[in-house]
């Protein structure tokens, strides 16, 4: 054969196989940690299971067949869900309106001159970065506890709990979706003598206009989960009415309200996935907050804005929507200014200064510090395995050649289990779970993994569909079984995204402990309950700040080992 | 020359088992919409080097979907190694699929995996269960691997990521990963579309040779390029909006067909 004849130049050695010392020793470390953490509290069941509990477990599962149906409660719900998405709404206007300006603010682009690097403006950038940091690193429900304190039980706690955290990241990804777009547009207006801001304004803006729309829409999902768990801490709405029929235990009224819940977040979910199917908000968050490139394959295909009827369509129902909420919800932003807020500010302010690490020392804080690690490494474990299970029935990957579909019962039943555990706020998982569990890390645990567990099978179940389904079909049609074609063409392509998906809500897990500590699951949540209940401000700032250091190191560690999956 | 070629191939031909047939085979993709391949008959045998070329949409890629068991008819039948193509994913029908090679248009890649992954994916149809994680982890035998990557100039890429290679160079590993699996019917779908003029040529010879005097296997490519196809194959099947417009010996193919075959429609 005379096939290579002309392929000297191909006679060399093989290259040496790599090894990939980096993504080994992070399997090694994940395998450590996860470990470590299993060892905090132990795993023996004599010890953490409290058998006598089943009965009000299987009491509260019960009841979800038959809530509370009468006149009164479904007048009730349905005025208290009014709330929630008020909420929910006024939260994300807030965090968009922060967000807007802070994007504009953070992006290089304000700061950078026509040509050339970024010499005096760097100082002012790193300061707006590093002032927009702060607030993204803390869970809505920490400005709940203190907002509380300054303005009483005013819905401005909820909306200015949503709307600061939300806005700081809102901020952060719009940046660098401006930062991102590309610059010969703004630079022909500025040659042309046009300012800084009106340049970014009418030449990098556009471009980047669908994705943050998209992106905001997103953020409005994630309010509207927020927006009932606030609730329980004591800001109204659904949530609040949660608590209320948890403390008298009526199950079937908490039904009614958790369905209401089920029903409100599977709308929000449906209507914020088709508006993102074009466009992933996860995927442009997970590229914003890491610095690294997204996951999913390929870019978006450019969307023509102006053809998006649905897109508009929503923006115009939410524009509606926020001034009809704030006159409902009977929103007085005056009270922010108000003598009261003012001498209960200075007074929080003076008492917390200096932060005070209270009895144990340093030492408990530590300790308080790492059981909020194994918490949420341990919850998010647990969360990857059941999520990934769930999104595999909800949403069967195509290997065999034909359209082989799943069986619709199945999947159906699998999206709607999902959408339960991510809809029933984290805090109520808890004090289902402490029936049965003693209190301690396990509890928070279980809870955080069974509410995360229906948000990343979410995300992955969306992964699973938008997967490139050819080259496994391709393995098929050249003889490999389904078995085979799985190994090596989908579970390679899913692997990556699923792990990547995993970090992310990984480095949302760790800010959400506070909330599963409220109910004094453990950690340093418990402890921030604690302090907030006997108002020790200058320990809840010392907690605060211990709280902040931990979710920096997270989101370190995270973004590191996500980078380490490219 | 090129008659007595064609002699010596068509005797080889009188023993050659029937690779590919279909019987008036039409596509619609969605009801009463255009129609992909209309009323299609065609039988290609062991031995035969056959090169589909038409315009867009002429139904090139359809018909080598339809071959690999990927798409099925709307109407009429398809055979492949005497199985009807809708049959093809049934588990006995294993060892069939293990005979038939894709190069698809767009590679069809893992693009996490290593390109060795990817090349030795192309016997999957071959192991057993063991095997395939075995070799997941360890692709092997790299010999082989690294034999068919040199065949198409890539050798130095085995360990690199498939999604950071080049369009071409992927191209090139979905060559690699065919040439790999030595199937007995060989589908190429514009197998050299991102390649230089050279390269092409050269990666083509690697694709058709072996099969020039072989008693057990086939080609059927699909070309844009009339010119590489009649060098390289020696059945040239023209076709337009998915019909057979003519299939003759490369010989026979005049510049007056090609012309012809590729007339702009103003009235479309």
């Amino acid at each position: 054969m005379t096939t290579i004849g002309s392929e000297a130049d191909d006679t060399f050695d093989l290259p040496v196989k790599p090894r990939h010392r980096g993504r080994q020793g992070w399997m090694i470390a994940v395998v450590i940690v996860v470990g470590w953490s299993v060892t905090k509290d132990g795993i023996d069941p004599t010890e953490l299971v409290n058998p006598g509990g089943w009965s009000q477990v299987r009491a509260f599962f019960s009841a979800m067949f038959n809530p509370d149906l009468s006149r009164d409660m479904l007048a009730l719900t349905v005025r208290e869900s009014a709330v929630t998405v008020g909420y929910a709404l006024v939260g994300t206007a807030l965090a968009l309106l922060i967000g807007s300006f802070g994007g504009i603010l953070l992006t290089e682009r304000i700061w950078r001159p026509i040509h050339g690097p970024m010499r005096r403006g760097r100082v002012g950038w790193l300061i707006g970065r590093v002032a927009f940091a702060v607030p993204r690193s803390m869970h809505e429900v920490v400005f709940g506890l203190v907002l509380v304190n300054i303005l009483g039980l005013n819905p401005l706690v909820a909306v200015l709990s949503i709307g600061i955290p939300f806005g700081a990241v809102t901020a952060k990804v719009f940046a660098d979706l401006l930062d991102e777009a590309p610059t010969g547009p703004e630079e022909v207006l500025r040659a042309s003598g046009a300012g800084r801001t009106t340049a970014v304004l009418f030449a990098t803006v556009p471009h980047a206009f669908a994705d943050l729309v998209s992106y905001a829409f997103y953020r409005f999902e994630c309010s509207l989960r927020s927006a009932a768990v606030l609730g329980i801490v004591g800001a109204g709405g659904l949530g609040f009415q949660l608590a209320l029929s948890f403390q008298s235990l009526r199950y079937d009224q908490m039904w009614t309200f958790l369905w209401a819940l089920v029903l409100l977040s599977g709308i929000g979910d449906r209507w914020s996935s088709a508006l993102r199917r074009r466009r992933n908000a996860v995927a442009v968050e997970m590229r914003s907050v890491s610095k690294i490139p997204a996951l999913d394959h390929g870019e978006p295909s450019p969307v023509q804005s102006t053809q998006d009827r649905a897109l508009r369509l929503s923006a115009l129902i939410c524009a509606i929507g926020v001034p009809i909420s704030i006159w409902r919800l009977d929103l007085d932003f005056s009270s922010l200014w108000a003598p009261r807020a003012r001498t209960l500010s200075n007074k929080i302010v003076a008492e917390s200064w200096p932060p005070q690490v209270g009895i144990g020392g340093f030492k408990e804080l530590f300790n308080d510090a790492l059981d909020t690690v194994a918490l949420a490494v341990l919850s998010i474990v647990i969360a990857a395995v059941l999520g990934s299970l769930l999104a595999s029935l909800a949403k069967r990957p195509n290997v065999s050649l034909g359209n082989a579909k799943g069986p619709w019962v199945v999947s159906s039943f699998v999206r709607l289990l999902m959408l339960i555990s991510r809809s029933v706020p984290p805090p109520v998982w808890a004090f289902v779970v402490v029936f049965v569990l003693f209190p301690g890390l396990w509890p928070g645990v279980v809870a955080l993994g069974i509410y995360n567990a229906g948000i990343l099978g979410r995300l992955q179940a969306e992964v699973i569909e938008n997967h490139d389904h050819r080259p496994a079909e391709t393995l098929a049609a050249m003889g490999a079984t389904t078995p085979g074609a799985l190994l090596y063409a989908t579970v390679p392509a899913l692997a990556s995204r699923f792990v990547a998906l995993s970090l992310y809500r990984w480095e949302v897990a760790i800010r959400e402990t506070v909330i599963v500590g409220v109910v004094g699951a453990a950690g340093l949540g418990r402890r921030l309950d604690e302090q907030t209940s006997s108002f020790d401000y200058d320990g809840i700032l010392a907690t605060v700040l211990a709280l902040l250091l931990v979710t920096i190191l997270v989101d370190l560690v995270s973004a590191s080992m996500r980078r380490n999956l490219r | 020359m090129t008659a007595l070629k064609l002699l010596d191939v068509r005797s080889a031909r009188l023993t050659a088992e029937q690779v590919l047939s279909f019987d008036d085979v039409t596509v619609r993709y969605s009801a009463g919409g255009v129609e992909a391949v209309a009323e299609l008959t065609l039988t290609i045998d062991a031995g035969e080097r056959v090169a589909l070329i038409g315009p867009s949409g002429a139904g090139k890629s359809t018909i080598l979907r339809l071959a690999a068991g990927l798409a099925s008819p709307t109407s009429g039948s398809v055979k492949v190694f005497g199985v009807d193509s809708g049959q093809l994913g049934r588990r006995n029908h294993r060892p069939e699929r293990s005979r038939i090679g894709i190069i698809s248009q767009d590679y069809t890649l893992v693009g996490p995996l290593k390109v060795a992954s990817n090349v030795a994916s192309g016997r999957l149809g071959t192991w057993s269960g063991i095997r395939a994680v075995q070799t997941l982890f360890r692709p092997g035998p790299t010999d082989d691997i690294a034999g068919a990557l040199r065949q198409v100039g890539i050798a130095d890429k085995i360990w690199e990521r498939t999604d950071r290679l080049s369009g071409g160079q992927q191209q090139r590993t979905a060559i690699a990963r065919a040439l790999f699996q030595k199937p007995d019917l060989l589908l190429a779908d514009e197998p050299v579309s991102a390649l230089d003029p050279a390269r092409s040529d050269s990666v083509m010879s690697v694709l058709t040779e072996p099969i020039m005097f072989s008693s057990t296997k086939a080609v059927v490519t699909s070309m844009h390029d009339a010119p590489l196809a009649l060098r390289h194959c020696d059945r040239i099947v023209g076709l337009r909006s998915g019909r057979i417009q003519f299939d003759l010996p490369a010989s026979h193919v005049s510049s007056e067909l090609l012309d012809e075959l590729y007339q702009l429609d103003d009235s479309q």
